[in-house]
């Protein structure tokens, strides 16, 4: 078994989903497969590392028709496409829609798991920045009122003297502040305190946001 | 020595007191090389010889005084530039002394420290003026810069002179403060000095990069190098260069020194106003921002410029050689600064060097732009014209091409093209087209030689006119002619502008054959028609009567324009007119190619007409009724005679049963004559006596017949015989009458003669009668002689009666005398008839029968129209068919191929389908391929496995293959065969093929098909080609509907067609449907809505249909789409 992932395959086809499972077994992945895009789209949405192989001509729902679902429910899995006849019109679709890969039945087996890998790494990646954020969004919710006030006058631009005033208070309390404030969110300087703030979209409210328009 | 002097500066002193030279001497000599004389003209004679860097003088001396020496020194150009200190022991000549040019004045006494500054202020001051002018010599880039750079600074030193003047003059005890200035003064110059040096390495800089520009393309090292050249320069702690974008009107950094990544990303891209490069970007102009916490064009970006840690910033923009702005320098302080004048200057320099530089470096990244380009256009036409070439050689057309103006000479053929004009293809090109007329064999449809200007490419070329199926003749050198349709049209450039012509033609001459033989029978048949024996009629089924002849007017009595506005249901007389139809309908269900009837007619004058009608039905090639042509005899007359003669035979029989004959007897005795009431009605002599004498009827008979008479009724007496004798009689009035009597002698007991009792008939009527009929006989005869068909008669024992003249002629072409084969049996004379089945059928069940046949002896096809005749016997219109059978065999094959091209070309929009079908067992083949290898070469080999897999494989293979059979079999190209079959198998078929075309369009199919159709008699691979191709169409009418209305139905349902049962299939969708214009045109070639179609699909249905007996029609639905409607007849019985 390859590191913790899972495959899932969605054909029509019977005798090519058998094949193409005893395959991706035989290299060592766990594969799920469904003969239709409805019987997949109704499962819960595995927790590892995953990638969709499907066929584009179908019945009923088709794979760039799938491919438009998943961007509506938000569930960014890697998409291979493969198929029987591909024109080039469809094939642009789906790679623009983001698809990994487009392959032609039949095709090399080489071709098929260098594009499963692929589409496994990039779905680590992605999974690796939703923790990510998950934990600037945590640190966030750590943050008291007062803090979050202050956080959203730092980044946008205003000196501690400017906060002081602005708050009632005086310069060293908003220095005091801000040292939690930083050490909370576990920013290592100003601009990436800013970085996360543009993350969170938690900008003062009426202060213009810092960004140069472009 | 030489090294020393060299080292140490020259001082001149010249001062007539020697007791102030040697002091002055003593106070100098550590420092200088000091040289002394004592007046003004041994000063400028030494001055001129020596060049000393100095000239200490006396105001007032012997011979030439200090002023003097002063003004003459200026006007030597070889040592104008020594600076001169005058001594004087009063202000008096200072004013004087520094208008004339003196560097320093000063009043004795003075102090010896006093003495030695200035001299050395005034040394350095030469010094760095020597070098100023040695320096711009060397900047010749900037020559005013470093001018105005020195005036400045001389004005500088003028002022600080100045003031140490007044202080000295005023205040001699700060003279230790005064001497502290101007130590300051002299630290000032010697930091001057240094400034000068790094100005110079900052000019070489330059130099050097406008040297490297002229080399490199890369422009962001040579930047790199600016900015590094100017934050040097500025001492500046960072810097960044920015492009400007016009599109996006913003700057982007290109190079920079010192900035973290999230400062470059802020400043990614800057518009106008942000911070000072875009507030520099605004005003055109540099933006020197001090202290970036004061200024208001950084308020909203302090966290980001705190967090860079600079206070301090200039921008200056990179103006290219238009004005436009290129980019921008800014470079950046950690304390509030503002660069000096000078800086900003350098500063100025550099924005413009860089500025050169990226304008040089656009121009030639334009310049390689447009190189690529021209590579670019100069790949396109390499393509295009491999295509063109591709086409030339393989298109299996006529192609021509022309170049341009003034000639448009002729360019290119296609292989093809060549091929067809029959001649050395190089001979043809580079001919002016209009003159190429001879060149190509070109000849105007009627033969004649064209003009130039009548050449289509010439037309095309000159006048830019598109010519469309024009008819020409191509006169090969072999003297063979080709009928050709040109198609031309002018190539216009993007501007428009006519820069050639093309020409695409297609051989029509087989057409051309085919319609000469059609206008050659044409021609006969017209002829024949005009004749005018017998009257004539052409009659579509469609638009009625199209042509009559003037027989037939003459026999309906209509003109000719009214007769063709009239139905024959008009004409009809109707008792007859449910026979006529009953026949038509077997004629147009093609069971009967014509038939024969007794028929009456309605005259324009409300008589009734009798005739006899023969029509016959001309079909067209693929079976349906084009025309049919009725014969009619008008046998009014005859009928007419017949009655009558029935009539005076009824009279006769009457006249014989109740005395009505005229009856007379003769006396013999006294020679009178007894005669009836109608015998005198008969002689005309109602009026007469009653009493009549032979004399007078001998009188009354015709004068030709009188003796005979006379003569056999004294023969008759004499001999005491029966008498009987046809005669005329010539009544009173004059008219002649046919009158047969017949007597018999009467004899008393004795055996003597009494009386002869006769009765007389009066046969006009009859003679006259049997004249009508012999007339019309004759007519008839003549009529049959003169059609061209050969025409012969059989009695019912199947012996000839009977021939033509044509008949007779192809009895002699056989072999036979046609006088013999009178009385003879057909089938005995001629063993070797092909359809003596046939004849002997129409003798025996009295049915007409019409039969094609080769009959070798004569090398022709022939049809045989065979009817009944009233006498029990047959008669028989023979005619040559042998041409249309060819053409028809010939128009069959090119169907037939045409088919097979709309069938692949069909298959090829389904082709994206196919291959998907295919290709899905082939990528499961590959992929337990794949585990097969796998697991034959794991460690552990499970053979279970293996063989599993392997099964798979074979079953995907066999499936592959399947499918491949399937396409094949609807792609093979066969001759057609007829079979007997169950069209819901063919739907079934179908629909298997279109199965997943039909899933990815969402398409729901539903059939409603009874079990119980009949079958039909067809092509299987052409009747799946007509509903592959209404299926299709079906739907490619539904691609952009609802979902919910794709929908195809087909139903199929028992029907009758032209009275005959047949099977009807309707294919009915729910797509746009189409206009009553589209309907008509449907059905046409080349009529097509599809991208891909070629516009035959629905043409070939209708003629594959046509040719199976059957209809195709269209027709759009009342709420939406169309239904196509396939009728085809049942089939009728095992034997057809």
């Amino acid at each position: 078994m390859k590191k913790e992932s899972l495959v899932i395959l969605v054909d029509d086809d019977p005798s090519f989903r058998r094949s193409t499972e005893r395959l991706l077994r035989t290299a060592g992945y766990a594969i799920q497969s469904f003969a239709s895009a409805p019987e997949f789209l109704r499962i819960p949405r595995p927790d590892v590392p995953a990638c969709l192989v499907s066929d584009v001509r179908m019945p009923g729902l088709n794979g760039l028709d799938l491919q438009r679902e998943l961007t509506r429910a938000g569930w960014q899995i890697p998409i291979i496409f493969i198929t029987g006849h591909g024109d080039v019109p469809t094939s642009v679709r789906a790679m623009k829609a983001g698809a990994v890969d487009f392959l032609s039945k039949p095709f090399r087996e080489k071709d098929l798991l260098d594009a499963i890998e692929k589409a496994l790494e990039r779905d680590r990646v992605a999974r690796e920045e939703r923790t990510r954020l998950a934990e600037v969004r945590r640190n966030y919710q750590s943050l008291t009122p007062r803090e979050r006030e202050v956080m959203g006058h730092v980044v946008s631009g205003l000196l501690n003297k400017q906060i002081a005033a602005k708050l009632h208070t005086v310069e060293k309390t908003i220095k005091f502040h801000r040292a939690h404030i930083m050490e909370k969110m576990q920013a290592e300087s100003l601009a990436a305190l800013v970085r996360m703030a543009g993350e969170l979209g938690v900008f003062q409210s009426g202060a213009s946001s810092p960004w140069p328009k472009v | 020595m030489a090294m020393d002097s060299a080292a140490r500066p020259r001082v001149l002193i010249a001062d007539e007191n020697a007791s102030t030279r040697l002091h002055v001497q003593q106070i100098l000599s550590g420092a200088y090389e000091v040289h002394a004389v004592g007046d003004g003209e041994t000063a400028l004679a030494a001055a001129r010889e020596h060049s000393p860097d100095l000239v200490l003088a006396d105001t007032i001396m012997p011979r030439l005084d200090g002023i003097g020496l002063l003004r003459a020194l200026r006007n030597d150009p070889g040592i104008r530039d020594i600076p001169v200190i005058l001594l004087s022991d009063n202000e008096g000549s200072r004013l004087n002394a520094l208008n004339a040019g003196a560097a320093d004045y000063l009043i004795k006494p003075f102090s010896p420290s006093d003495l030695l500054v200035r001299i050395d202020a005034r040394l350095e001051i030469a010094r760095l003026h020597r070098k100023l002018l040695d320096l711009e010599r060397k900047l010749r880039p900037t020559p005013e810069a470093a001018e105005t750079e020195f005036a400045r600074k001389s004005n500088r030193l003028r002022r600080a002179r100045n003031s140490l003047q007044r202080e000295l003059s005023s205040r001699t005890e700060e003279l230790s403060q005064l001497n502290h200035e101007l130590i300051a003064d002299r630290q000032t110059l010697l930091s001057l000095k240094d400034e000068l040096a790094g100005e110079l390495k900052a000019m070489n800089r330059l130099h050097e990069l406008s040297n490297q520009l002229l080399d490199h393309i890369e422009i962001q090292p040579l930047l790199k190098e600016v900015l590094e050249a100017s934050m040097a320069l500025l001492n500046a702690d960072f810097g960044n260069m920015q492009l400007y974008d016009p599109k996006s009107h913003a700057l982007k950094i290109v190079v920079q020194r010192g900035f973290e990544q999230d400062f470059l990303d802020y400043f990614d891209n800057v518009q106008e106003g942000t911070a000072s490069c875009g507030a520099a970007l605004e005003r055109r102009e540099r933006v020197i921002v001090e202290d970036v916490l004061t200024d208001p064009v950084f308020a909203q970006h302090l966290p980001i410029i705190n967090a860079a840690g600079y206070r301090a910033v200039q921008s200056t923009p990179l103006i290219g050689r238009g004005g436009e702005i290129l980019g921008m320098i800014s470079t950046h302080f950690r304390q509030p600064h503002r660069p000096s004048e000078r800086e900003l200057r350098f500063v100025d320099l550099y924005a413009r060097q860089a500025a050169d530089m990226i304008e040089r470096k656009r121009e030639k990244a334009a310049l390689l732009a447009a190189k690529e380009e021209a590579d670019r256009r100069a790949r396109e036409a390499e393509e295009a014209q491999s295509i063109l070439q591709a086409i030339m050689e393989y298109a299996p057309e006529g192609i021509t091409l022309t170049g341009g103006p003034p000639d448009f000479p002729i360019i290119a053929n296609s292989k093809h093209a060549a091929q067809m004009i029959g001649r050395d293809a190089d001979t043809l090109l580079n001919i002016p087209s209009g003159s190429h007329a001879s060149a190509y064999g070109l000849l105007l449809p009627d033969g004649t030689r064209p003009r130039p200007e009548q050449l289509p490419l010439y037309r095309a070329s000159r006048h830019g006119e598109v010519i469309k199926n024009e008819e020409w003749i191509i006169e090969r050198p072999d003297g063979s002619r080709i009928h050709e349709l040109s198609n031309c049209a002018p190539i216009r450039d993007s501007q428009g502008r006519v820069i050639g012509a093309i020409n695409c033609w297609h051989e029509i001459t087989e057409l051309k054959r085919a319609e000469e033989a059609l206008r050659a029978s044409e021609e006969r048949f017209r002829r024949y028609f005009e004749l005018g024996l017998i009257g004539m009629a052409m009659t579509s089924p469609t638009k009625g009567i199209f042509e009559v002849n003037d027989e037939l007017c003459r026999i309906l009595g209509y003109e000719r324009d009214e007769l063709l506005q009239k139905t024959w249901a008009e004409i009809t007389y109707p008792d007859d007119l449910a026979a006529d139809v009953a026949e038509f309908n077997r004629v147009m269900a093609g069971e009967i190619d014509g038939y024969s009837l007794d028929k009456r007619w309605i005259r324009k004058d409300g008589a009734i007409i009798d005739s006899i009608m023969s029509a016959q039905g001309m079909r067209r090639a693929d079976g349906s009724v084009e025309y049919f042509v009725g014969l009619f005899l008008d046998t009014t007359e005859r009928r007419r005679a017949e009655e009558k003669l029935r009539r005076s035979e009824a009279n006769l029989a009457e006249g014989q049963r109740i005395s009505h004959t005229g009856s007379w007897a003769w006396t013999a005795s006294s020679g009178e004559i007894f005669s009836s009431q109608e015998l005198l009605r008969i002689f005309g002599l109602e009026a007469g006596p009653s009493t009549l004498t032979h004399e007078i009827f001998l009188a009354l008979i015709h004068p030709e017949d009188r003796q005979r008479i006379k003569q056999a009724f004294d023969e008759a007496t004499h001999n005491r015989t029966d008498y009987e004798a046809d005669y005329r009689i010539v009544r009173p009035d004059g008219s002649i009458r046919h009158v047969h009597n017949l007597a018999h002698p009467v004899f008393d007991e004795s055996g003597a003669l009494i009386e002869y009792v006769g009765t007389a008939v009066d046969l006009t009527e009859r003679k006259q009668a049997a004249e009508l009929v012999r007339k019309a006989d004759e007519q008839i005869d003549m009529i049959l002689e003169s059609i061209s068909d050969n025409f012969f008669g059989l009695s019912s024992d199947g012996r000839f009666t009977y021939f033509n003249k044509h008949a007779a002629k192809q009895m002699e072409i056989l072999g036979k005398d046609p006088a013999h084969l009178i009385g003879k049996v057909a089938w005995e004379e001629f063993p070797d008839m092909p359809n003596k089945e046939n004849v002997q059928r129409v003798l025996a069940e009295r049915v007409p029968i019409t039969d094609e046949l080769y009959y070798a002896p004569l090398g022709e096809w022939v049809e045989n129209h065979m009817y009944p005749s009233h006498d029990g016997g047959l008669v028989t219109f023979q005619r040559y068919i042998t041409v249309r059978k060819r053409t028809e065999e010939e128009l069959r094959k090119a169907q037939a191929e045409l088919a097979h091209v709309t069938r692949v070309t069909t298959m090829g929009e389904l082709a994206a389908s196919i291959a998907h079908e295919i290709n899905q067992p082939l990528g499961a083949i590959v992929n337990n391929g794949n585990v097969a290898i796998r697991i034959a070469t794991a460690e552990n080999a499970s053979y279970d496995k293996l063989g599993e897999v392997l099964s798979d494989i074979i079953a995907d293979a066999e499936r592959a293959s399947a499918i491949i059979a399937q396409i094949r079999a609807v792609m093979k190209k066969s001759a057609p065969e007829k079979t007997s079959l169950q069209l819901k198998e063919v739907v079934a078929a179908v629909l298997a093929l279109v199965q997943r075309v039909l899933a990815e369009r969402r398409i729901k199919v539903r059939t409603e098909l009874p079990e119980d159709l009949p079958r039909v008699s067809g092509d299987r691979v052409q009747l799946q080609q007509v509903l592959l191709n209404l299926v299709m169409n079906g739907i490619e009418a539904m691609s952009d509907v609802d979902a919910a209305r794709r929908i195809l139905t087909i139903g199929g349902q028992r029907d009758h067609l032209a009275g005959q049962p047949s099977v009807l299939i309707a294919v009915r969708d729910f797509g746009n449907g189409f206009s009553p214009e589209d309907n008509e045109r449907l059905f046409d070639a080349f009529y097509t809505t599809k991208p891909e179609g070629i516009g035959m699909g629905l043409r070939i249905s209708r003629s594959i249909v046509e040719t199976h007996g059957g209809r195709l029609w269209a027709q759009a639905n009342a709420n939406a789409g169309a239904t196509f409607f396939l009728a085809l007849p049942a089939e009728t019985s095992a034997a057809s």
